[in-house]
């Protein structure tokens, strides 16, 4: 794309994936277009759909290791909810934050705990709308499952939650970097073997890698490397797409 | 110069002008749009391209497209019968045999081919049949595994 996404273009791609109506909009400023730093908002982040499923989001690739897999739990880990129910994209530029490049075994040490800050947010931020609907102190409620539960028994979803209005102004707040995490001691989703979120598709050939992918007018680039020390290129090539090549 | 090659992809059959020496390869993926098949070497080396031509397993980035021309390809779209995988699919996934997964079709193609022919391989015969076949992320320990699962679930099916 040469224009930055607006928020209400990235709000349409969001839905576009299928995980339910997303009502979340993201904050004014294109956050996918800028580095890291303090003050992003909850939604620069994570998304919370009407069926109760949540989006998040990372610039990382997964190359292999399985990052995929571990973003997914560090952001079902503090939000408190089945692995399952965590959709993660990862490096579509569009729609995440700008995480840098994926070098330097860093996913693990720095973006892990940037997802587990932005749950653990959402889970406050969500906690604090369900107190105050129902007047009570958000410290005496519990989440369990994707599910806030006071004292006395009342329950709300996050699905409920994300239906409700204020939860727009809520996840455009921004991620605390000293928010509570789960000690490891509570962990029920991070730290436990899960299997990869797309090893389905891994197995019937239907994940795209990068080298899948074909865009409108894309161009390929080649190295060429000459043949013999001091030989000069005498002719330049070019090929426009073979027929038939089209936008997946 | 173009030719016109029809042959069977996945159960369907498919029709297309182009160069008869045109990689099947390149076909199955830019054509087709049938990119579970990758390209890994280009050069029979590595096995990621593995798919099979009437049943028996073939290197695409070596064969020339007129090759397939009144056969019948199977890729790794068409393994599953619809929503139900095949026992080294469900293997694979059981096992989590898959890192980057970029070598996984052609694993998988080759490893239902070797317990087609040989229902009851030994671990020699597994890496003597899946040799050809390379995982850069060297994840050969599970791979191993999940083919001796799926040999496993088809004696059980086999013995009922």
């Amino acid at each position: 794309m040469d224009e930055p996404l607006t928020a209400l273009d990235r709000r349409a791609f969001l839905q576009a994936l299928g995980s339910g109506l997303l009502i979340t909009v993201t904050a004014p400023e294109a956050w996918a277009q800028r580095r890291e730093g303090s003050g992003m908002p909850v939604s620069s982040r994570l998304f919370l759909n009407e069926d109760g499923t949540i989006t998040a989001l990372s610039g990382k690739v997964e190359e292999g290791q399985g990052p995929r897999a571990e973003l997914t739990q560090a952001a079902a880990e503090e939000l408190r909810v089945p692995v399952e129910r965590v959709r993660l994209v990862m490096a579509d530029t569009d729609l995440v934050p700008d995480d840098g490049i994926t070098a330097g075994s860093r996913t693990t040490p720095r973006n892990v705990p940037e997802m587990r800050q932005a749950a653990a947010t959402a889970r406050e931020l969500l906690t604090a709308l369900a107190a105050r609907q129902w007047k009570v102190d958000a410290a005496t409620l519990e989440v369990r499952d994707g599910v806030i539960t006071s004292p006395a028994g009342w329950t709300m979803t996050y699905a409920e939650l994300a239906k409700a209005a204020d939860e727009v102004a809520t996840l455009d707040q921004p991620i605390r970097p000293d928010v509570a995490l789960t000690p490891v001691r509570g962990w029920k989703t991070l730290g436990v073997s899960v299997a990869r979120p797309n090893a389905r598709d891994l197995v019937t050939g239907t994940h795209r890698f990068p080298s899948d992918v074909v865009r409108p007018g894309m161009l390929y680039g080649k190295v060429l490397r000459l043949p013999a020390y001091g030989a000069t290129l005498e002719q330049r090539f070019s090929q426009t797409p073979v027929s038939g090549w089209s936008s997946p | 110069m173009s030719v016109t090659v029809r042959f069977r992809v996945n159960g369907t059959e498919r029709s297309l002008t182009t160069d008869p020496q045109r990689r099947l390869l390149d076909v199955l993926r830019e054509e087709l749009q049938l990119t579970g098949t990758k390209y890994g070497c280009g050069e029979g080396q590595c096995g990621a391209c593995l798919v099979y031509l009437d049943g028996e397993p073939a290197r695409s980035c070596l064969l020339p497209v007129r090759a397939a021309d009144g056969k019948s390809v199977t890729t790794i779209e068409g393994l599953a019968r619809g929503d139900a995988l095949h026992p080294v699919q469900e293997a694979f996934l059981e096992e989590g045999a898959m890192q980057c997964g970029y070598c996984t079709s052609g694993m998988i193609l080759a490893a239902a081919a070797l317990l087609r022919d040989n229902p009851d391989p030994t671990d020699e015969s597994i890496v003597a049949g899946m040799n050809g076949h390379l995982c850069r992320c060297n994840g050969y320990g599970k791979i191993m595994n999940a083919v001796r699962r799926a040999a496993a679930t088809k004696r059980a099916a086999r013995h009922g």
